[in-house]
């Protein structure tokens, strides 16, 4: 893991919300490698949300620094949509567009702003859905899909962008116990095709199973960090031990 | 689930045939109404009932010379506004006793004059601020114009025609409907001169029994076989009422071609309605962003705070002194004419509320898929082009069209300032006809068919949106 091949890295991020001595983040530092997959885990209020949120500006932290490949986002000369391009995202919630078929919204973004033709943006999107085994529900809404498929939908939407990497948001929170399974098999492919993963997640046999890296966050703070083994097997601190005892 | 479809579609199917009727019986009436009126007359041609007209003219002071006195007098007279060249008919009650035409007018002429003078009464008595003295000699001439070629009508009944006024050679000319109106009608009426056993026309002389054939004779002396004279009522007093109604349908919408003021308000409203939504949609949509924009982003404080004024002033005041305030103070002075005027009133009045539910469809969308597009590397603008406000849009399109449906009836007060909507139609023909009920309940008529078919429309759009987002 030598340094050029760090992809994010994040130093010391702050984020203090004005009103009262509510800190979020604070002082928070990570190096991301490329084709690492870092599982953040931790108590709600954690932080943990927050600081995925922040590593594409979806929050703005009010200190600190991140740097994706070398540029740092927190510059505001940075054009952050160009960085977000490159930085795919899936949400809890899914956030599919409700008014474009499933093609449509796998599509807009790569023709819209990657100006690729529609034969182009549509044989990838295909192709990623057939990956996912839903190449059949291409023309379907939305609305019309389970939310286990809604979730395969978003995340391949998230790859039509080409990404360097992917943050997942708690990806499997809203979904349905039996729908988890379905999910998780995405991204764990993912994870074995090489894909750089930020993962906020509440899926610990995930995390033991596919993470290179477990992050445990409480307090707006990094509190351990290792291997799943040394996250899992042998806690060292007092609150991550806690933490296990009541997930585990 | 088919057999409730099926209900559906009957229902559907019952619905239709319910508006398909009201529609064949409308016109049914309209037609009925137009053939019944034609058929009095159908028998001639127009240069067949000239000629007739003709010798009816020419035999004449004949019939006239049966009547002992005449008194023109001037009974009421409805004046609600005066436009320069504006045709308009007196209403005058004749009494008819005197034998000589002639000098019934002479007797009578400044009682015909006078009518000038109460009419230019009637104008200052509105409050009209014209100069009172130049729209005397302008109606003074105006009745000279009226006798030279024109058409009096007398009480809505008989239509008497004078020539030559400044000839002072007056001669009455009655046309073959308002002889029979004029004689007829009074004998019906009159027990004295029911008593009349005869009547001598043109050399010809013909007893009369009755009411009846009273008509007949005259038809008789005039040669006018095939004049299908109306028979006098002797139907059922319920038959007399619908004989009432299609009288009064005919005056109001029939003679003269009335129906098309109210074809060409329809065409002036939806043409109001239709470019003042377009006008209120731009600026709705402008004023919306803007306050979304300054909402979510603290840009465009000013811009905000000039859309927040307008709103507040357009939703804070009545849409009828909006009107008169843009534009009689702001759009007349600078020679703007009435119909953009009204345009850009209902246009600014539309595009606060528009704004309004706008900016309430744009809040609705959840702030996830703001996220979603922004995540994905567009820009606010393009995220809100391209995710947000099509969702919105359909989201609002049913409260938009209610909207539009709102601004049709709002429009009506636009006859205020003049522009020829299907209210002033209204109005105009029943200051034409003096009639009250059939103009303005045909204009409301119109106005509720036009409401129906658009919230059908909109219903249809509502259920086709519903099928897409499931």
């Amino acid at each position: 893991m030598n340094a050029d091949n760090v992809l994010v890295k994040v130093t010391d991020l702050k984020k203090h919300y004005s009103d009262g001595e509510v800190h979020a983040l604070d002082g928070v530092s990570m190096n991301i490698s490329r084709g690492e997959v870092v599982v953040i885990i931790g108590p709600s209020g954690s932080g943990k949300s927050t600081f995925l949120r922040s590593l594409n500006l979806l929050e703005e932290p009010t200190g600190g620094e991140i740097l994706v490949g070398g540029v740092n986002l927190m510059d505001k000369k940075t054009n952050i949509n160009l960085h977000r391009q490159k930085m795919g995202m899936v949400f809890q919630h899914f956030n599919l567009f409700p008014h474009m078929t499933i093609l449509r919204n796998m599509t807009i973004a790569p023709m819209k702003l990657l100006k690729k033709s529609k034969e182009e943006a549509e044989e990838k999107a295909m192709e990623l859905l057939q990956m996912v085994g839903l190449k059949d529900r291409a023309l379907a809404y939305p609305s019309q899909l389970s939310g286990g498929q809604k979730q395969r939908v978003a995340i391949v939407r998230a790859l039509c962008m080409e990404p360097e990497i992917m943050l997942f948001d708690e990806p499997t929170s809203a979904l349905d116990p039996e729908m988890v399974g379905e999910v998780l098999e995405v991204m764990k492919k993912l994870a074995h095709d090489g894909m750089t993963m930020v993962v906020v997640t509440h899926e610990m046999g995930f995390a033991r199973e596919v993470g290179s890296r477990v992050v445990f966050m409480d307090g707006g703070q990094v509190i351990e960090e290792g291997t799943p083994d040394e996250i899992f097997n042998h806690p060292k601190s007092d609150r991550l031990q806690g933490f296990l005892a009541k997930v585990l | 689930m088919n057999h409730h479809s099926n209900k559906k579609k009957q229902r559907r199917i019952i619905n239709i045939s319910l508006v398909a009727l009201c529609v064949v019986i409308l016109l049914s009436v309209v037609l009925v109404d137009f053939i019944s009126n034609k058929s009095t007359t159908a028998s001639l041609t127009p240069e067949e009932a000239q000629i007739q007209i003709d010798e009816l003219i020419a035999s004449l002071p004949t019939a006239v010379a049966k009547c002992s006195k005449y008194v023109v007098e001037n009974t009421h007279m409805q004046v609600l506004s005066v436009e320069p060249g504006d045709k308009r008919n007196f209403v005058v009650k004749v009494k008819y006793d005197t034998v000589d035409v002639a000098s019934m007018y002479e007797a009578h002429k400044d009682q015909i004059f006078e009518t000038a003078w109460n009419y230019a009464e009637g104008v200052k008595a509105e409050g009209k601020k014209v100069n009172a003295t130049m729209i005397q000699i302008e109606v003074q001439k105006y009745i000279l114009a009226q006798l030279e070629s024109g058409t009096w009508k007398i009480n809505g009944e008989v239509e008497v025609y004078f020539y030559d006024v400044r000839a002072e050679k007056l001669e009455m000319y009655l046309s073959d409907d308002a002889l029979n109106h004029l004689l007829g009608g009074y004998i019906a009426v009159k027990d004295d001169i029911k008593a009349t056993t005869e009547i001598t026309v043109g050399g010809k002389t013909v007893s009369i029994a009755s009411d009846n054939t009273f008509r007949n004779g005259i038809n008789q002396c005039f040669g006018l076989d095939n004049y299908d004279a109306e028979v006098p009522d002797t139907s059922s007093p319920l038959q007399q009422k619908w004989n009432a109604v299609k009288a009064d349908f005919h005056k109001n919408f029939i003679e003269d071609q009335h129906w098309k003021y109210i074809v060409e308000g329809v065409g002036n409203t939806l043409a109001l309605t239709g470019l003042s939504l377009l006008l209120g949609i731009v600026l709705g949509l402008f004023t919306a962003i803007v306050r979304v924009v300054f909402e979510k982003t603290d840009r465009l404080y000013y811009l905000d705070k000039i859309c927040k004024a307008y709103v507040a002033i357009i939703r804070g005041t009545p849409l009828m002194v909006q009107l008169l305030i843009i534009y009689f103070v702001l759009l007349l002075p600078i020679g703007i004419e009435k119909f953009p005027a009204a345009v850009l009133c209902f246009g600014l009045n539309s595009g606060a509320y528009v704004s309004e539910i706008i900016r309430g469809g744009i809040m609705s969308v959840d702030a996830g898929q703001t996220e979603a597009g922004r995540s994905l590397g567009f820009g606010y603008g393009a995220t809100m082009f391209h995710i947000v406000m099509p969702q919105a849009f359909k989201a609002v399109l049913p409260a938009l069209c209610n909207e539009f449906i709102t601004l049709l009836k709002e429009t009506s007060v636009a006859f205020y300032i003049g522009v020829a909507d299907l209210t002033r139609a209204g109005i105009k023909i029943r200051s034409i006809t003096y009639s009250n009920f059939m103009p303005l309940v045909a204009v409301a008529l119109v106005y509720l068919f036009l409401v129906l078919i658009l919230t059908k429309l909109v219903g249809i759009l509502e259920r086709r949106l519903r099928k897409s987002e499931r």
